[in-house]
């Protein structure tokens, strides 16, 4: 399990786990210098989902699901960019169900996303690593 | 696009206390809730909820006549929108449509809208304002009461959220102090600020003088407070909230055919627990609630009394 950034994204060597944490908690929204950070996730019930939550984050995959709720419910914060909704989304609207079903919650999609987004932080299993984004450890 | 499908059953629930109350079978399916999000551009993103309920009850109706077949007449539908032209600055807007038997008739409503400015934010440290119609922060809950899938049971806790005082304690119009602090010893969040609560309607009258009467109630500044404190990975939560909502009753005709131009002073307090496991969450909470009336020169109604749950 590692964690993929955009290649341009101005971060360090590694990344700490309290501002992963507030990344993904959506409480930081900008990189250090200033670049909006954009923040995808994997479906709710993807496994590896569940072990980046679980194993990097220290939190159950509910809890984020419940704070970010809380967040988009309340007026007070933006939900992260779940790789599945959007892909399905633009799927169907160009005509390509079926397509579409392949690819749901595809960690190809979200290297792809990441690698294609200015700004963009994701997690990937290590299987999936290649030039195309940055990998960072966490310290 | 994201859609969460899930039907609940459930064989009891507690009816609002202004309901005549025995015991009942209640099933509501929850009938699913589909959720909708999606970003339109970036930084601009739409989310919508939609829920039915059914309520089948024995000896006593909830939301409509649920006793003779059942009652379909609960339904909350609610569609916002947010937009952060910038990583420190957030508009975002709700509105929602409720039928919630006499009480609501499914008309759309102004839920919030708001600006948020975050002057301050690090991994450990967040501080910023909200301004304009805010939701309020009371107890765990009252944040996303009206969204079916953050709520842990089909109705919440009418001790905690009455149903006959939500339009009181839902948003209202003010300014949001806010800032949070993580540690390796635990996260402190705190929410604070004046507010002027919604009173210009029926239900709200009713809640706090108890009938419709022909004067208008109106709105004085109010305040209102949550602290939060959750250990380093939130698997428990405790919070107290504070609020004194103030509101004055202007008679339309003169004493007796109305009531005097009284005052009402609510101040609850509310404490709340939770905690997080994998599969599943413990939550409680505990109001004590002191209400005082003044000014409205009919017996029994001015008190100073005080409520607990």
């Amino acid at each position: 399990m590692v964690v993929a950034v955009n290649p341009a994204t101005p971060v360090g060597e590694a990344i700490a786990r309290n501002t992963l944490s507030a990344i993904f908690g959506m409480r930081l929204c900008a990189w250090e210098d200033g670049t909006p950070i954009r923040v995808f996730v994997l479906p709710d019930n993807h496994a590896v989902h569940g072990m980046f939550c679980k194993q990097i984050l220290g939190v159950f995959p509910h809890q984020y699901r419940a704070a970010w709720d809380r967040l988009v419910y309340s007026g007070t914060g933006q939900a992260p960019l779940e790789v599945a909704s959007e892909e399905e989304m633009h799927a169907r609207l160009a005509g390509t169900r079926g397509e579409a079903r392949v690819v749901v919650g595809s960690e190809e999609e979200m290297r792809a996303r990441v690698a294609g987004t200015s700004g963009a932080i994701g997690y990937l299993s290590r299987k999936m690593i290649d030039e195309s984004v940055t990998f960072l450890p966490v310290q | 696009m994201r859609a969460s499908l899930s039907c609940r059953f459930s064989r009891s629930a507690r009816a609002p206390q202004y309901l005549p109350w025995w015991p009942a079978l209640v099933l509501w399916p929850g009938l699913c809730h589909p959720a909708l999000a999606f970003e339109v551009f970036e930084g601009f993103q739409v989310h919508g909820f939609l829920s039915q309920g059914y309520f089948l009850t024995t000896n006593n109706n909830l939301f409509g006549s649920s006793e003779r077949g059942g009652s379909l007449d609960f339904t909350e539908i609610g569609i916002n929108a947010s937009w952060a032209p910038r990583p420190n600055l957030q508009l975002a807007v709700q509105f929602l449509s409720r039928r919630a038997g006499e009480a609501a008739e499914g008309e759309p409503e102004f839920d919030f809208g708001l600006l948020d400015y975050t002057a301050v934010a690090t991994e450990d440290r967040r501080i910023g304002v909200r301004f304009g119609r805010v939701r309020f922060p009371f107890g765990l809950y009252n944040d996303t009461r009206d969204v079916a899938f953050t709520r842990p049971s089909i109705l919440l806790p009418q001790s905690i959220y009455n149903e006959r005082t939500r339009e009181l304690a839902i948003s209202g119009d003010g300014i949001m102090l806010y800032g949070e602090e993580r540690s390796t010893w635990g996260n402190l969040a705190l929410e604070l600020g004046p507010v002027l609560a919604r009173v210009d309607n029926e239900n709200s009258e009713l809640a706090l003088l108890f009938g419709d009467f022909p004067g208008d109630l109106e709105n004085r500044w109010s305040f209102i407070g949550r602290l939060m404190y959750s250990t380093p990975r939130e698997a428990l939560r405790l919070a107290v909230t504070g609020v004194r909502l103030e509101t004055d009753y202007n008679p339309r005709l003169a004493f007796p055919d109305d009531l005097g131009p009284g005052k009402d002073l609510f101040e609850p307090v509310i404490f709340s627990a939770q905690y997080n496991a994998e599969s599943w969450s413990l939550t409680g909470e505990y109001a004590r609630r002191p209400i005082k009336h003044e000014g409205f020169l009919v017996l029994g109604f001015d008190f100073d009394i005080v409520g607990e749950s």
